[in-house]
């Protein structure tokens, strides 16, 4: 049995195992409350307010005041959104439709102490978001280590949201500027859910905090919510704006400190001294900070002579956790074979073929297929093919010719049983009377009117027990892939593709 | 031929990533339908249990729904998409009171799943019975066409060349049993 048909048997198995449809998939879709499909659908928003309005006790009168059934709290002040700011103080801020501060809500013992004294009420929200600010300065809760700010805007209009976000982390950016402060502000609006507010009623963190966190989960799944919640936001910061994370939906303005961390130079530093060498010496330089099994670190990737280094270094006391090292360029191998066999570094598949057929001293042989691969350390074709008494497998070092390893099995069970079904049905089915390579691509070019081709391939199969050739190749208008049936010549299955791009 | 078709697959799964994100549950049930033998036997692979990997496989659609917006490696959707599920099996493995190998599953699924009743699950015991935790999840891997072994390694985390020695050992294993049976 051939690698390729093992892994179509591997796929078909999974595929009987699963025993539920697409349908289990769409009720589960469903039954997630808040996920919102279609901001606009006047159903949605209703949950997504209902489940708003679920928050911590403290909130729930005010929300229902404002959402539920007047719009109007106590005050008749409209309430227009709520701004979250975390640092480590983690603050909410209800602002009025004429953008007034309406009250402050604190989230933790920090806030608290940021807030002590200070009365906001009624104060225009730009004025009152420099004072608490302030107030964190002075307090030591923001400084160049600990340098950025969440903000965070929930409210009834996407709209009037992303204004009051840009406004408040504007101004948030200007006031770290006056100040001298070289701070970092992540922004986002968010459309809170019941989901968000469980788990931020389980952490005890902002809703915003939580929807940073899934932003990265998303952008990196490897991660789980337990291993960031106890992250600061400084150290969010890092993580959301990494390169390795793809994390979208946050504007951020400056760069999250790295002063507690050692710093990418260094880290590079350390990598290139563990293999003696200096970082002007290296090419394809990558370093991303990554948080792994608790631990923030450095994943500096580089090429030195020849070769792919990896290491992983922890962004605090610069220890290498782990390093790999492996030859340039190793991975891509359709590439790798395009670049080595044009340049002659390697043996050409026809090269390789003739070697394994030469060894196995056979002529007539089907079922042929070649693939380059990169193994053992060694850049190696393995080349599989049958005859009517054997299945052989070889690898074949691509840069020597040497045979690395060769294996010829006598047909087994399954054979005898096909050649007595053959016999009994009394119809001309040995692999010897099939047609020709050159007959099934004729039949093909034939069928579809084509002179001018390329990207041709052609390969014997079996098909529900029937032995057909696949046949494909390309215009520049068109894919075309033909099954034809080896024995009969005739054609089973056209596929016609345009070939975009 | 194979290469060509796996980049157009490939580039037809980003595409339904992209129409997933603008909400297409058309889009996502064709996605489904090309690949939930991947994500299944991936997870599969890793819980060793037929009914949590289904689950596992249910919740990987939930959340390409909900993340697709955030899909931006390009290139790599297949890659990304067993992300989700690698870390869906790792929470359920956190959960205490799990049942690990059910052969039994297997066995009961063979005498009474009718619509395959000539089905053996010669690999699918195999996969359970004679692999290693992580040659299981290489072969499983290496099965999805289109993943590339450095892919592969990147998901389990291991070395490039580990994964290739692991994935040949592993195939003869899988090879010898088939002459078995």
């Amino acid at each position: 049995m051939k690698i390729t048909e093992i892994k179509k048997s591997i796929n078909n198995e999974m595929n009987y195992l699963i025993s539920s449809d697409f349908d289990s998939v769409i009720k589960k879709i469903e039954k997630r409350k808040g996920v919102i499909v279609n901001m606009d659908n006047s159903r949605s928003k209703k949950r997504m307010l209902w489940g708003a309005s679920l928050v911590a006790a403290t909130m729930l009168i005010v929300f229902a005041g404002v959402f539920g059934f007047s719009k109007l709290n106590k005050d008749n002040v409209n309430l227009l959104a709520t701004v979250i700011l975390d640092v480590n103080p983690s603050l909410e801020i209800k602002v009025s439709e004429d953008e007034k501060i309406i009250e402050v809500v604190t989230y933790n013992d920090d806030a608290k102490k940021v807030m002590e004294g200070m009365d906001l009420k009624g104060v225009e929200l730009g004025v009152g978001t420099n004072a608490i600010l302030g107030s964190m300065l002075k307090n030591g809760y923001i400084d160049s280590a600990k340098n950025s700010i969440l903000v965070t805007v929930l409210g009834d209009n996407q709209t009037k949201n992303k204004e009051i976000q840009d406004k408040v982390a504007g101004g948030i950016d200007a006031y770290f500027t006056t100040n001298s402060v070289d701070g970092s502000v992540m922004s986002q609006t968010v459309i809170s859910t019941s989901e968000v507010e469980a788990l931020a009623t389980k952490y005890n963190i902002s809703v915003g905090k939580v929807e940073l966190i899934n932003k990265i989960l998303a952008g990196n799944p490897l991660y789980t919510f337990e291993d960031l919640v106890n992250l600061s936001t400084t150290d969010l910061n890092l993580l959301a704006n990494s390169k390795k994370n793809n994390v979208t939906g946050i504007t951020t303005t400056g760069a999250a400190s790295q002063s507690e961390y050692i710093g990418r130079d260094r880290a590079l530093e350390i990598a290139t001294e563990n293999i003696k060498t200096t970082p002007s010496n290296v090419k394809n330089i990558e370093i991303e900070l990554d948080y792994d099994d608790g631990l923030m670190l450095y994943d500096v990737e580089f090429d030195y002579n020849g070769y792919e280094y990896d290491f992983e270094i922890d962004a605090i006391n610069g220890k290498i956790i782990s390093s790999d090292k492996g030859k340039e360029d190793k991975y891509d191998d359709d590439v790798y074979e395009a670049n080595a066999t044009t340049t002659g570094k390697y043996i050409s598949r026809d090269e390789a073929k003739n070697i394994a057929i030469k060894h196995a001293g056979v002529t007539n042989y089907y079922e042929f297929d070649i693939e380059f691969d990169y193994d053992y350390g060694h850049a190696v074709y393995e080349v599989e093919f049958e005859t009517n008494t054997a299945e052989y497998e070889y690898i074949i070092n691509a840069e020597t010719g040497d045979i690395i390893y060769s294996e010829k099995d006598n047909e087994d069970d399954d054979r005898n049983s096909s050649n007595n079904t053959s016999s009994n049905n009394n119809t001309n089915t040995t692999s010897t009377s099939l047609i020709s390579k050159a007959e099934a691509k004729s039949i093909a070019l034939k069928h579809a009117g084509v002179s001018d081709y390329f990207e041709y391939e052609i390969e014997l199969d079996t098909d529900d027990g029937i032995k057909v050739y696949e046949v494909s190749f390309e215009t520049k208008l068109y894919e075309y892939d033909y099954e034809i049936n080896a024995k009969t010549g005739k054609i089973i299955k056209v596929d016609k593709e345009r070939a975009d791009d | 031929m194979r290469h060509e078709l796996q980049y157009n697959d490939i580039e037809m799964f980003e595409i339904y990533l992209l129409d997933i994100a603008n909400g297409s549950q058309e889009a996502l049930e064709i996605l489904y339908n090309k690949t939930k033998s991947y994500i299944y036997g991936y997870a599969f692979s890793i819980l060793k249990n037929v009914h949590e990997a289904e689950d596992v496989m249910q919740d990987t659609y939930v959340n390409i729904y909900r993340y697709a917006k955030n899909y931006t490696s390009k290139k790599k959707p297949l890659a990304w998409m067993l992300t989700i599920t690698k870390n869906l099996c790792l929470n359920k493995m956190k959960k205490k009171s799990r049942k690990e190998t059910d052969i039994a599953d297997i066995e009961h699924m063979i005498t009474s799943n009718k619509k395959n009743e000539h089905h053996d699950y010669v690999f699918a015991r195999t996969l359970l019975e004679d692999l290693t935790d992580e040659e299981r999840q290489i072969i499983i891997l290496s099965s999805i066409e289109g993943l590339k072994y450095r892919e592969i390694s990147a998901l389990l985390d291991l070395n490039l060349s580990t994964v290739l020695s692991k994935y040949h050992r592993a195939m003869k294993k899988l090879r010898a049993k088939y002459k078995e049976a």
